[in-house]
Order: structure tokens, then C-alpha cells, then sequence
């Protein structure tokens, strides 16, 4: 008690009150009365106090009670509440008995407000903090995958820091942020895309990825447009709704204390040929690797066969007197690419202090996260340190605060994309016969000069890892304070006020030296970001009658956020190795950015309840933005839902039919743009760096426009949620339908008008799908436990319409290849050529070599499905689970496929290296028509025709996959009373295990190329990481 | 203590609520972009700049001047990626090249021609006018009928005109050779000074020079359609009225800066590209007598061992690759002088002009005058080796082609006596390909020229991908189909097939 009244008193929590008096000790155990096994963490309070605790993981619980105390409350989720009068024993054994008529759960829905789950008339899933906590991933939102139907989750690699995506119900945003708004105990937090300096293709991470998995009690995913539209338009893409662990009541003064340490390795490396080395058309001789020699300026694989006994030249080779390289052994090495990667160590602990007395809580916990990534000379780190408190000081008024701190930081991110200063991208681009270990081993020769298997076009990869270095520094600072006051049962309101506040600081180096920038580069840029949100709720509930429940709430918000950046770039450096920008040979560039933005919001919501089993929802809301024209910055926008638990309404008790639920809802959100949409200004160019500057404008090319209205999200839903067997079966199916109208949107124009794009309002996206979670409970015994929970999420997208008189809209394109949304289409069509085909569809051969055909739709990046797997085991004291997940449908356009076979890198070139290729197809029977092909073509020309990026259908490839997500297998140990060490727990935890079936060669189809809304996209992709290892957690 | 409490919370809330409903005041000024000038607080001069490199770079840009200029007129080929070379253009560089000269330098340099008209600025309203007519004669050439007259009007205030209609190439190039005439007549009674200019540098005389040059380019190149005498004899017998380039002192070149992004586009492409090399024909027109030869070869290209090798265009990747064992190697690179990072970007020249002018006289299209064509010949090709003169003097000794005693009329001397001394039975073949050499490195305005003289005689590509023609169009860019159907189709209606062997209205030879 001491210990807790002097860490409050720490924390500024003045005014509290520990109460001593005469109490006496009870201890016991809590079961279930259906199978006898234990209860961790049911609730045990004293009747009539706040005093109680929680059962341990055994079930087992101890607790100092006044003397005077009459009875025990008993309560946890799914059981009945039971009331245990107190005796003059010592010792108590409880058993609980499952609720079979409803269920009480409850969660968190807008602004925090719990609700019990069968009041809600839409769709929400929650994911608990512990079930993500032990297999932990660095990126909070890689940890939905699979658990969350509807949620597509694609990483953008297995690099240290790199960002993942989350779309949840489909894109609905042709252009917009198609990702749903985290909100951390009730306050937003950003989720951009951190990019870094203008020319770097380094991977910075999301703004979700600084929340701490150790600090999360709840995930709960608000999906549509239904569940969300108290946030505003920022959720119309749905709500991620984090709650953070608090103290439990009664909780006495516990140290947690857990560590994960998990191994990385690639799960999937391209298959590379080990048969030819470097070279054209069969030979190769290295002089100077520029072109000096024979080929040895050529960074393709089509040179002599390899471990054939030859001895040629090359540049590991020893030298003459002169310099000049002597013939050596000209073997294979088929492990080089092992040399890019060292084994990933992460490791992560926490350590929290939590304790709550009658009237006070805290918890203060500590986190820190050291990862060496797998790709070698990569590293990243991460430190939080949060804190939660709440005190009622006097009756009806309670404070209560958290905040967090996370520094998330890295020496050297990889490069990414199709970008030299990516490993992998220079790998595909490699002779096959090039020994990697040497390169590692030395960067330069004695005489200070590069040492280098090629001097064209590429870096010593190792000087790219470990010179050419990207450096990220994030602070940020998120936190909220609340005062509450209940004025009477009825009537309560709060108000809080929050904030995320960070910077966020990338760098990026080149040396004097590298290919690209021969006199070297150095970029950087710093990003500020403060959003702060006051809010405040008033809410009144009341019954009427018996029968009748009413609550309303009046509340309003006010956003204001403020962003800046400043970039300065020395394009040149005039003293090699030294990375400021004041250090640039040249006139430095350098920008900054400042926007401001603010919304105001009334609204009204609440709830009519009949008999608690028959609820009507209702809200409105009407936003004031700064962003959209005077006339038109003011909009509202309603939502109703209705939902009736059958089985209570119509009385059914039933040893089959537990529990029946329907739901139907239909709900409105409004949408505002970005700053600075209206008015047309002029922009900055690059700068004309003569002696004099001369400052360069130039009229943006987008034609801003200042009748802009809010754009519009409506959305219906209806789901069922049933559960069967004494609740062994549990089936929750959503159906919904929302379409996204008047998108604020920068549609193409003809650029004869001057302009390439305008801002209008246009456009119409519909999504509509059906959702299923299906959990059941196949075995249930007193030791023994096996539950299973499927989800499955099906999506229909289609572009209904773009702006008057636009046939395409181009999100995104990638070598020839454009990725559109089109009228009639689903968002994502991969639009490029095919190859050259006669009528009946048989590709045209000339001299042997297709070529290219029309422009046409080669596929979607849209999945057609999505599902999961879990099963979770439970045996004694031993705990497993293992969880798959799939993505069926959709494409992706490989251009490791492409370049990897035009450079003759990849296995499928070995075909034909001897005797030459006959292309399937037809080529001129010399009359107009057609005759089977006959004309063999050698392996190189075969595959650089077939292979470049003015045929991409070549490389599309259906994305679909399973994957073996998870492996989790646990021992808790028996709490000893001797020792003060509780709840160890042992755990062995496994992350993207396996690849169980794909379709597409060469890489993991998972990953993306970009975090943003131009998907199906894939080039030297950075392997995601297989991550195994092990978890310990305890307690005092 | 508890009523106080309640009247304080109630106090805040409505406070709150006030602030919330009320105050929407302040959004203007919260919603006013701080980061950028307004278009009224741009100055004319600082919109200049920018025009002047933004179009000039987009001329020389890789995949528009060098791919689909250079190589189709045989001055370049490709060693990789050979499609382009194969009369396969990138859609994508379509797109972005139209949308670069009407978006980006042509609505910079409308916006410069509006605050000009504003202000009564006569100066900048010319610049405006040539710069303008420059961007679209490169639009119309290569496509033929585009946007004009309702172009450059997606802001106006009345109009603002999305999709603009196109107009016929022979109405455009009307107007085009009124607004050079206008900009001579302003620039002759005004001495407003300017500043901004990296183009002159601020030297008004040599904009009037550029604008008549500019007449008698573009008078020549409709010379087939609409006789040119009564306007080139005008411009070439007024010398005070009508100034035209008297030097290379005089070229409309930008002379690029050192590092990037204001250097050589062809420098920064070398950086990690090597996909280029220079083509045969041109090498084997230069080199093919030796030891006598034109020396600006040892300008255009770089040496292999100690001669000269040029690639076929159009060959498969894996044909170049191979070509004669490596095509890499065995071939010769474009010249240091043009991979330079200052290596300045030619809109017109001095021996341009000259070899116009010859055209002109030959043709019987100026009359009484004082020059004949072989003077304008000898002056072009005089001009064309002193444009490149302290690189052939130092690399002819240096490669031991010739003495070092010699001076440029020397070099001019030779080459003439073994080449191309004046024919007049074959005067207009010789004007014409004399021309073709002289514009190396301008791909755009060399395939234009081949395109209506077609001299030199050009073999199509070897893996040529355009039913055995060498393009004389550009497809029009796919974005305007897809923001400008109607009046897209009504072009291609008036024009002819949308492909790239449809012939603009003012090429009415006949290739092959």
C-alpha cells in the first residue's frame, strides 16, 4: 500500500486517499461448473466496495477484506454473476456457470464507450491484447492478419521499419487514404506513410507501427461506414480502436515483466540459375569491368558454362605485373545471395508496474525493442514508455490520463523498389558466377579504388549496405486527459483533451563514389506533426418503465492539426564522407512545407433499449472544415441501427439454440480534402544554380477549384450473430453495401487547357461483401480444449463512374504497365501490353521472337477473397495454437519475372541454353495467314524479347496464397507460495512460417511495393522475414 | 462544492459549444497557403526561367529528342532496350512529353504572355509569343492537328475550357507565323529590359534574331503547301525590319550548368545508362572515305580503338548485344562534348538558318538576292564546324587526323574538296544532307527535316515494328482520349488513322 501511495504521489496525484482499517485474508479458487477447469481472470469483488481483485492463471485468487464484509461478487465474461456469501472460512472453491442466454460481452465502440456486444446493430471484431502479444510483430498492424475478417494486411517487406497496410472492406477512395483511423483510448493517431527525402526509395514505416503491442489491452475494429461514423470522415474507411492496459480494479501492486526474442530469416529467395556465369551470347573475359574485356560491362548471365572446367578472367581474379586479370576457375556460386542477409535478431521486453487502490489506479510500463535486421547492415529500434492513471479524489469526479512516448529509430534502412541503392534489385542484376563473400570481405583495393565485379552499373553491394546509409529518428508523443463527473445515475459528461505530436527526421547518403551519384548525395528531411483533439460528452441514460432504456449523448470536438517539413539536399559533396548539408560542392537544395487544417464537430447519439434485447441506435453529426469552400464547409450526416436479440425476445431456452441475434443498419459519413484545395498559387521549381540563382516558378499543373463540396460515404448492413451448443458454436455473418459518392478527387483534363489535373467533386466506388466468423469449440474436457475460429471475408469492388467524360483513371504506373480504375472495373486494373496474337488468339512469332501486342486489362489487384484459420489448444497447463490465412484472387505483376529473365539470373533460363527455344505459337506462312511456329530461337533472344517491359503479360501472375501465419506453443508454470515469481509462462512463437501454396515464382506474393493505393505491383522485393523464437512472461 | 463543480463544467461546455459552432470565421486565413505566391505575385521574369528549361530540356530529353528523334533519323541507335529503336515508343513518354509542352512550359510561358498583356510589359509579351510558338510547332509537328486556339483556357475566368477543340495544322501554322511577326514588331519599339533570361541572357536583340529565324524555319517547312517566296524574300532583304542570326554567337542555345538538375539531360541519362550508341548510317556517311572524312565526327562520336563503328538501328536486344561479338564495345559512343553536363542545348542554330536559306535561293524562293545558295551552303557547313571548332581542332590532332598548324577553314577546306564541294546539279540533295549532319543532337528538328526532305535515303530499321516505315508521326497521347474523346476523334476523323505513318498536313513527300 505504501509502494502504491508513493508512486501516485510520483505520478502528481494529489489528494488521494488510502484507506487502512481491520481486514482479515481470503484466498480461493474460481472454476467452471461446466468442466470443472480453472477461471483466470474472473473478477472478485467485495459487495458494495470497489475492493476486489482477479484471478491468477490457475483461477486462483487472494484477497484482504474488511472485516465487516458480507459477500463476494463473482463475475466473469460468459458466466453468470454469482454472489458468494462470505463465511468464517478462510478458503473459498467458486464455480461459475456459463450465461446461456446472452452474453455479456462487451466492446469498446466511438469515443471509448463500452457497450455490451449484443446491443449493437453493426458489425465489430475485437482482437485481444494477449493474443498478439507473445508472437509479437514490430508493426502492430501485421499482427491483424488472418484474425480480422474483411482486413486485407499486406507488409511491404522484410525490412527493418517497414510499413504495412490495412484495408478494411475494400478501397473506397479512388485517390484519397484508403486506410482506417487509429484511435489510441479515444484520441486519433496518424497513420501517414513516412517518406524521407525526395530521391530515396527507403521504406520509413506507418504511423500505426509506434504503437506498442505490450501496451495493448483491446484491438477493436469498427469495419464500415455504420460502426465508424462518429469519427468523422477520417473513418469512413473504418476505425482501428486500440485500448491500452490500465490497472484492474483491485489489482494489487504487480511487476509484468516479458521478454520476446525472435530469429528472422528470408521465407523466400528467388530460385537462381547456378549454369552460366556473366556474359552475351556466350562469352565473357574480364578486363575492367566497363566494357573493357569482353562483355565484363554487361550485367546480364548469358556468358560461358559455368563449372565446365573453364578458366576465364574475371575480377577476383589474381593479376599480371600489369593489372591485367589471369584466367581463372569459372565456377558457380550458388549461396552468394546468402551473403546479403545475416540472421535477424529481434528482441523485445517490457516491464510494467501496475496497482490500483479503492479510489486510484496506474500502470507504467516500459518497453524496449532492439532489432539487427536479417538484411545485413540494417538495424532498428524502438523505446516506449507509457502511462495510464485515473483517480476519483472525491465521489463522481474522476481524472484520469495516459501517455506515450516512443522513440523508433534506425542507423540504416535498405533501400526498396527499382532503385540501385536496393541489394536485390542489383542481385537480379548480377552474373550468376559472381562470388559475393569477396565483395563482402573488401570494398576497395590497396590502391584506395573500388573493388567490384562490375564498374557500369553497379555499387559493391556492400559499400550500397553499409556507405549509402538511411537514417530514421522518430520522437513522438501521444497522450490524453480527461476529467469526468457524474452528476447523478443518470446524467454524466466529460470532457478530454488529447494529442500525437511528433517528428520525424530521415537522411539518406550517398558516397563520392556511387554509380548514381558519382559525387556523392546527401538528403534530408524533417516532418512535424501536431494534431491535438478537445472533446467533450454529456450522456444521459435512463430507464422508463420496466421495460423501456434511454440514452443520450450531446458531444462535440474540435481538431486541429498543423504539419511541416523542411528538406535540404546537397546534391553534390565537396569533402567525400561527410553527410551536411552545408557540405554540398553545389548550391544545396532546400524546401519547407507548412499546412494547417482544422474541424469542428457537434453531434448527438444514443440509444432506445426494449426488455435489453431489442435496441434501436441513433446519431448525427455535423462537421465544420477549414479545408472546403465558406459556403460549403459545413455538413452533417446520420446513422441509424437496430438490433434484436431473438432468444431473449422470444423467450427461447434451448440446448441448441443459445443465442440469436439480428442486425440491420444504415449510416452516413461526410468527408472533407486536404488544406489548400481551393485557391491556385504558384509553385517553387528546382532553381536555375547559376552564379545568380534565378528562381524558377511554375504554375502547378493542378487546376484547384473553389466550389468543392464534402464528399459523401453511405453504407448499409445487416448481419446475424448465432450461437448453438451451449455457445460451442458461435456464427457471426455480416452482409454490406456502401457507396462512396462526389469524391473530392483530382481527375485527368486535357492538358491542352494548360493544367493535367483538376480537383472535383466525382466519381462513385461501391463495395459490397459478406463477412463471416465462424468460432466453435470442438472439444471441451476438464484438461483438453480445442477452439477454432474461421473467418472469411468476400469483397465486390466496382468503379461505378469517374467524372464526366473520363474513361480511366490512372492511380499509379510502373514501366509500361498502368494501374487504373475504370467504369465497370474493380479499383487496381493492371493495364499493359500483351504480346502480338493472331485471331485465334496464338502468339505471333517473327525470326522466332514474339512481340508486342495490344494494350489491354492483363488483371486486378483486387483479391476475390480472404480468410483465416485459427486453432488454439489448450491441454493442462500447456497452451498451442497455430494460424493459416489466405488471399485467393487478384494479380501481381512480377518484375523480379522480367528482369530476372531478360538478365538470364533465374532458373527457368537454363531452358534452351544448347539447343535453342521454339516459342509456342504461330508466326507468317509468308500469305497473309498463319503456320505453327518452327523457327528456333536462342535462349537469350527468347527471353529478352518475351521478357522486357513491353510485354507484361508475360509477368502477371495470380497472387493468390496460403501461408502458415503463426505457431505458438506455451507451458505456464504452478504458482508456487513460496516463491514471488507468478504466472511464468514459456512460450515458443513462430511469425510468417510458410508459404503453403502460390502461384507466382520467385518471391513472396504477399508483400507490396508501395503502402499506398497503387497495388499489385512487385520489383526486387526485399524477402519478408520468417521469424522464429521464443517468449518468457511473469509477474511479482 | 458540488453545485460549483456543475456550474464550471457547464460554464466550459458552453464555452465549448460556442467555439465549436461559431467560429468558422477564422477559416479563410487557416485555409490560405502560406508556402507558394499567389499567380498575381508571380513576376514575369521568374515564370521565364522556368519556361526556358523546361522546354528546352524536354527537346532534349532521352526518350522523346534522343529516342524518338535522334535514333528514328538514324543519328543514334540503340545498344539496349531496343524497342524504342524499333519504332516502338513508350506511350508513357507520349503522355508526359504533351503534357510537358502544353502543361508545364506552355501554360508557364501563356501565364508569362497574360501578365505581360496585364501590365503593358511588351518585352515579356514577345518572349511569351516566341517561346509559345516554339512548344507548339514541336506539338503540331509531330502530331499534326492539336489544340490551339481554345488551349491554354483551362483557368481563364470566361471561358475556362477543359477539352480543348484541335485545330488543323495549316490554321495553327498561320497563327503560329503571326505571333513571330507580332513579337518582331513588339520587340522592335520596346527596350523594357528583362531579366530571368538564360536563354540570351536578358539580350532582347537576339530574341528578335530567334524569331525571325524561327519565321523562316517554319515558312520553309509548309514550303511544299503554302509558297514561302513573298514572306522569305521579305524577312531576307530587310535586314533592319527583319534580324536573323548573323553567327553562332547568335544560336538559341541554353547553355546547361554543370550539375544537376541543370544539366545536359543526355549527361544525367549517361550517369547509369549506357543503352545509346551512334548509329551507322551516320557514321559511315562521315567515315567511309578515310583517311579523308568529316571531321565533326570526331565531335559526334567517340573513338573505338582508333576509327569509328556505328550500329544498324532497330536491331533485337540480343542482336546488339552480339553485334559484331559486342555491340557494346565495337561501337561508338556518342561524343564526350555531348555527354558533358554543360553541353548546351540547341533549339536553332546559325548553320540551320544557312542551310535554309540555300534551300530558299535553290528553290527560287527569294527573290534578288544578293547571295547565291552556294554561299549559304559553304556558310552552313563553315557554321557547323565553328559551332563545334576548339573540339575538332584539339581531338582531329590529338587522333592524328590532321596537322596541328591547321585552323578551321582548313578542316572546312578539306573536308569540301574531298566531300561535298557545291554540285548545282545536285544542290538540293547536298543542302538537305548537309543539314542532316549539321544537326546532330537535335533529334527533334532533324527528323522533322528528314521527314519533308527525306535525305538522306534512310534504310527503316532492321527490327522495325512499323510495317517497314520509318515513323513520321507520334500516336496522340492516350490521356486524351481518355479526357478529350470528342474532339480527339474529330481530329483523327479529319486527319487519318492515329498510327504513326499518317503524314501531318505539310509532309507531302513521299517516304519510304
Amino acid at each position: 500500500m505504501k509502494k502504491i501511495s508513493l508512486l501516485l504521489a510520483f505520478l502528481g496525484f494529489i489528494g488521494l486517499q488510502v484507506v487502512f482499517a481491520q481486514t482479515r485474508d481470503l484466498s480461493g479458487v474460481v472454476t467452471s461448473g461446466e468442466d470443472g477447469s480453472s477461471i483466470p481472470g474472473a473478477s472478485v469483488v467485495v459487495k458494495g466496495t470497489t475492493l476486489g481483485t482477479v484471478t491468477d492463471m490457475d483461477g486462483k485468487f487472494t484477497l484482504k477484506v474488511p472485516q465487516n464484509a458480507k459477500s463476494l461478487m463473482v463475475s466473469f465474461v460468459g458466466m453468470t454473476t454469482l454472489e458468494v456469501p462470505l463465511t468464517g472460512s478462510a478458503s473459498y472453491s467458486i464455480k461459475l456457470q456459463p450465461e446461456s442466454i446472452s452474453v455479456n460481452e462487451v466492446v469498446v465502440t466511438a469515443f471509448g464507450i463500452t457497450k455490451e456486444k449484443k446491443s449493437l446493430g453493426y458489425s465489430v471484431q475485437d482482437v485481444k491484447g494477449d493474443a498478439i502479444n507473445q508472437a509479437k510483430e514490430t508493426n502492430v498492424v501485421n499482427s491483424l492478419q488472418g484474425r480480422v475478417s474483411g482486413a486485407q494486411i499486406t507488409s511491404a517487406s522484410g525490412a527493418v521499419g517497414a510499413s504495412a497496410r490495412i484495408v478494411i472492406r475494400g478501397v473506397s477512395s479512388l485517390s484519397g487514404n484508403n486506410q482506417p483511423l487509429f484511435v489510441v483510448d479515444g484520441i486519433p493517431m496518424d497513420n501517414a506513410n513516412f517518406g524521407g527525402t525526395g530521391t530515396e526509395g527507403t521504406n520509413r514505416g506507418n504511423g500505426a507501427a509506434d504503437i506498442n503491442p505490450d501496451d495493448i489491452e483491446t484491438i477493436t475494429v469498427l469495419k464500415g461506414a455504420n460502426s465508424s461514423a462518429l469519427y468523422g470522415s477520417r473513418a469512413s474507411a473504418g476505425v482501428i480502436v486500440i485500448t491500452t492496459k490500465k490497472a484492474k480494479k483491485g489489482e494489487k501492486l504487480t511487476v509484468s515483466l516479458n521478454n520476446t526474442t525472435t530469429f528472422e530469416t528470408p521465407l523466400r529467395l528467388p530460385d537462381f540459375q547456378n549454369g552460366y556465369g556473366q556474359g552475351n551470347a556466350g562469352q565473357f573475359k574480364y578486363v575492367d569491368g566497363a566494357g573493357g574485356g569482353i562483355n565484363d560491362g554487361t550485367d546480364e548471365s548469358w556468358g560461358p558454362k559455368l563449372d565446365a572446367g573453364l578458366m576465364i578472367p574475371q575480377f577476383s581474379s589474381p593479376v599480371d605485373a600489369n593489372g591485367v586479370p589471369q584466367p581463372s576457375p569459372w565456377i558457380s556460386h550458388p549461396n552468394n545471395i546468402n551473403q546479403l542477409f545475416d540472421i535477424g535478431v529481434t528482441n523485445s521486453t517490457n516491464v510494467s508496474l501496475a496497482g490500483s487502490s479503492d479510489k486510484s489506479s496506474f500502470r507504467v510500463s516500459f518497453t524496449n525493442l532492439d532489432q539487427n535486421g536479417m538484411v545485413a547492415f540494417t538495424d532498428f529500434k524502438k523505446k516506449t514508455l507509457a502511462f495510464n492513471a485515473s483517480t476519483t479524489p472525491i465521489e463522481k469526479l474522476t481524472f484520469s490520463a495516459s501517455g506515450n512516448y516512443v522513440y523508433a529509430g534506425s542507423d540504416n534502412q535498405p533501400g526498396y523498389g527499382y532503385d540501385a541503392n536496393n541489394v536485390m534489385q542489383q542481385f537480379t542484376w548480377t552474373g550468376r558466377q559472381t562470388d559475393y563473400s569477396l565483395l563482402r570481405q573488401k570494398q576497395h583495393n590497396a590502391d584506395g579504388s573500388i573493388f567490384n565485379w562490375n564498374h557500369n552499373y553497379h555499387n559493391n553491394p556492400f559499400m550500397t549496405l553499409k556507405e549509402n546509409k538511411n537514417v530514421l529518428r522518430r520522437d513522438r508523443v501521444t497522450g490524453n486527459a480527461m476529467v469526468k463527473y457524474q452528476f447523478t445515475s443518470h446524467l454524466s459528461a466529460f470532457v478530454r483533451t488529447g494529442g500525437d505530436i511528433y517528428s520525424n527526421f530521415s537522411s539518406s547518403r550517398r558516397f563520392v563514389g556511387d554509380m548514381d551519384y558519382p559525387n556523392g548525395y546527401y538528403g534530408e528531411s524533417l516532418y512535424l506533426f501536431r494534431e491535438v483533439n478537445t472533446d467533450f460528452i454529456i450522456a444521459y441514460d435512463r430507464n422508463i418503465g420496466k421495460n423501456f432504456n434511454f440514452t443520450f449523448n450531446l458531444g462535440g470536438n474540435r481538431m486541429d492539426r498543423v504539419t511541416q517539413s523542411n528538406t535540404g539536399v546537397a546534391p553534390e559533396l565537396a569533402v567525400p564522407g561527410v553527410y551536411n548539408v552545408a557540405n554540398s560542392a553545389v548550391t544545396p537544395t532546400t524546401s519547407n512545407y507548412f499546412a494547417s487544417k482544422r474541424v469542428n464537430s457537434l453531434y448527438a447519439f444514443g440509444q432506445l433499449g426494449y426488455k435489453n434485447a431489442l435496441f434501436l441506435d441513433y446519431s448525427i453529426r455535423n462537421d465544420w472544415s477549414s479545408t472546403l469552400p465558406a459556403n460549403n464547409n459545413s455538413y452533417y450526416y446520420p446513422a441509424l441501427s437496430l438490433s434484436g436479440v431473438l432468444t431473449d425476445l422470444l423467450k427461447v431456452e434451448s440446448d441448441v439454440l443459445s443465442f440469436a441475434k439480428l442486425r440491420a443498419s444504415w449510416a452516413q459519413v461526410g468527408g472533407d480534402t486536404d488544406p489548400y484545395s481551393l485557391a491556385p498559387t504558384v509553385a517553387f521549381g528546382g532553381g536555375w544554380n547559376a552564379s545568380t540563382k534565378l528562381l524558377n516558378l511554375a504554375v502547378p499543373n493542378l487546376l484547384p477549384n473553389t466550389t468543392l463540396k464534402p464528399q459523401t460515404n453511405e453504407s448499409v448492413e445487416f448481419g446475424a450473430d448465432v450461437r448453438l451448443f451451449k455457445n460451442r458454436v458461435r456464427l457471426d455473418v455480416t452482409y454490406y453495401n456502401q457507396k462512396s459518392i462526389n469524391q473530392i478527387v483530382n481527375i485527368p483534363i486535357s492538358a491542352g487547357s494548360g493544367y493535367t489535373a483538376k480537383t472535383i467533386n466525382a466519381g462513385r466506388i461501391d463495395n459490397k461483401g459478406i463477412e463471416v466468423l465462424l468460432e466453435v469449440t470442438p472439444v471441451k474436457t476438464k484438461d483438453f480444449k480445442w477452439d477454432v475460429t474461421f473467418n472469411f471475408a468476400k469483397n465486390q469492388n466496382k468503379v461505378v463512374s469517374l467524372a464526366e467524360g473520363v474513361e480511366q483513371f490512372t492511380l499509379g504506373s510502373y514501366w509500361s504497365l498502368q494501374v487504373l480504375a475504370q467504369p465497370g472495373g474493380a479499383y487496381g486494373i493492371l493495364w499493359g501490353y500483351d504480346y502480338k496474337r493472331d485471331d485465334k488468339n496464338n502468339i505471333i512469332y517473327t525470326n522466332g521472337l514474339p512481340s508486342q501486342g495490344d494494350l489491354k486489362n492483363l488483371g486486378n489487384a483486387t483479391p476475390d477473397w480472404l480468410g483465416g484459420m485459427l486453432n488454439e489448444f489448450t491441454y493442462k497447463r500447456f497452451n498451442a495454437s497455430f494460424l493459416i490465412d489466405t488471399r485467393q484472387g487478384g494479380s501481381i505483376y512480377s518484375m523480379t519475372t522480367t528482369w530476372g529473365r531478360y538478365a538470364g539470373a533465374l532458373k527457368e533460363t537454363l531452358l534452351g541454353r544448347e539447343g535453342g527455344i521454339v516459342g509456342k505459337g504461330v508466326m507468317s506462312d509468308g500469305n497473309g495467314g498463319y503456320k505453327t511456329n518452327t523457327v528456333v530461337a536462342s535462349a537469350e533472344a527468347f527471353n529478352k524479347a518475351s521478357y522486357t517491359s513491353d510485354i507484361a503479360y508475360s509477368s502477371i501472375f495470380d497472387a493468390s496464397y496460403i501461408k502458415l501465419r503463426e505457431i505458438k506453443l506455451g507451458y505456464t508454470f504452478k504458482n508456487s507460495a513460496k516463491l514471488a515469481i507468478k504466472d511464468v509462462n514459456v512460450s515458443l512463437v513462430g511469425r510468417n512460417l510458410a508459404i503453403l501454396s502460390t502461384k507466382v515464382p520467385h518471391i513472396d506474393p504477399e508483400t507490396a511495393f508501395t503502402n499506398g493505393n497503387v497495388q499489385g505491383l512487385e520489383y526486387g522485393q526485399l524477402p519478408s522475414a520468417r521469424s522464429l523464437g521464443f517468449s518468457i512472461s511473469c509477474k511479482f | 462544492m458540488k453545485i460549483r463543480i456543475i456550474f464550471n463544467f457547464a460554464a466550459t461546455l458552453l464555452v465549448f459549444l460556442l467555439l465549436s459552432s461559431g467560429c468558422t470565421k477564422d477559416f479563410t486565413a487557416l485555409n490560405t497557403n502560406p508556402n507558394s505566391p499567389s499567380i498575381a505575385q508571380a513576376a514575369p521574369n521568374m515564370l521565364l526561367t522556368n519556361a526556358i528549361e523546361s522546354m528546352t530540356e524536354r527537346v532534349d530529353e532521352i526518350f522523346f529528342g534522343h529516342e524518338m528523334g535522334s535514333c528514328w533519323v538514324q543519328h543514334m541507335a540503340k545498344v539496349q532496350y531496343t524497342t524504342e529503336d524499333q519504332y516502338v515508343p513508350r506511350m508513357s513518354v507520349i503522355n508526359n512529353t504533351w503534357a510537358s509542352f502544353y502543361a508545364s512550359s506552355g501554360y508557364d510561358i501563356q501565364t508569362i504572355y497574360n501578365i505581360a498583356d496585364a501590365t503593358k510589359n511588351d518585352s515579356y509579351k514577345a518572349l511569351a509569343l516566341i517561346l509559345k510558338t516554339y512548344v507548339v510547332s514541336v506539338l503540331t509537328d509531330y502530331w499534326g492537328d492539336v489544340p490551339y486556339t481554345e488551349a491554354f483556357l483551362g483557368s481563364d475566368p470566361t471561358k475556362a475550357i477543359l477539352s480543348p477543340a484541335y485545330d488543323t495544322q495549316e490554321s495553327i501554322y498561320v497563327a503560329l507565323l503571326k505571333n513571330l511577326d507580332d513579337a518582331n514588331t513588339l520587340l522592335a519599339a520596346t527596350s523594357t529590359p528583362i531579366k530571368g533570361d538564360i536563354l540570351f541572357n536578358n539580350d532582347l536583340t537576339k530574341w528578335r534574331k530567334f524569331a525571325n529565324s524561327l519565321s523562316l524555319r517554319l515558312l520553309m517547312r509548309r514550303s511544299d503547301r503554302v509558297a514561302p517566296t513573298a514572306a522569305i524574300t521579305a524577312i531576307v532583304s530587310d535586314p533592319a525590319k527583319y534580324p536573323i542570326f548573323e553567327s553562332n554567337a547568335d544560336n538559341a542555345a541554353l547553355a546547361y550548368l554543370g550539375s544537376a538538375p541543370n544539366n545536359n539531360p543526355i549527361n544525367e541519362n549517361r550517369k547509369t545508362r549506357d543503352d545509346h550508341r551512334v548509329s551507322k548510317t551516320l557514321v559511315d556517311q562521315m567515315w567511309t572515305n578515310q583517311p579523308n572524312m568529316d571531321f565533326r565526327l570526331v565531335v559526334y562520336a567517340n573513338r573505338v580503338g582508333t576509327g569509328f563503328d556505328g550500329l544498324p538501328n532497330g536491331l533485337s536486344a540480343s542482336d546488339a548485344a552480339n553485334y559484331k561479338g559486342n555491340g557494346l564495345t565495337k561501337t561508338c559512343k556518342m561524343g564526350d562534348y555531348f555527354t558533358a553536363a554543360t553541353s548546351p542545348g540547341t533549339l536553332m542554330s546559325y548553320a540551320e538558318l544557312q542551310f535554309i536559306l540555300a534551300e530558299a535561293v535553290q528553290r527560287g524562293f527569294v527573290t534578288g538576292s544578293a547571295k547565291t545558295a552556294e554561299d549559304y551552303y559553304n556558310a552552313g557547313i563553315l557554321g557547323s564546324y565553328k559551332q563545334f571548332e576548339s573540339t575538332i581542332l584539339a581531338n582531329s590532332v590529338a587522333f592524328g587526323f590532321a596537322s596541328k598548324t591547321w585552323v578551321i577553314a582548313d578542316y572546312v577546306a578539306d573536308y569540301m574538296s574531298n566531300y561535298a564541294a557545291f554540285d548545282p546539279a545536285n544542290a538540293l540533295n547536298q543542302i538537305y544532307t548537309e543539314k542532316w549532319v549539321a544537326m546532330f543532337d537535335q533529334g527533334v528538328q532533324a527528323v522533322l527535316e528528314w521527314r519533308r526532305t527525306n535525305v538522306p535515303v534512310l534504310v527503316p530499321a532492321v527490327g522495325g515494328q512499323n510495317g517497314g516505315k520509318i515513323p513520321v508521326r507520334a500516336y496522340y497521347p492516350s490521356s486524351e482520349s481518355g479526357t478529350n474523346p470528342t474532339n480527339l476523334k474529330a481530329a483523327i476523323a479529319r486527319q487519318g488513322a492515329d498510327d504513326l505513318n499518317t503524314k501531318v498536313w505539310w509532309d507531302t513527300t513521299n517516304n519510304y
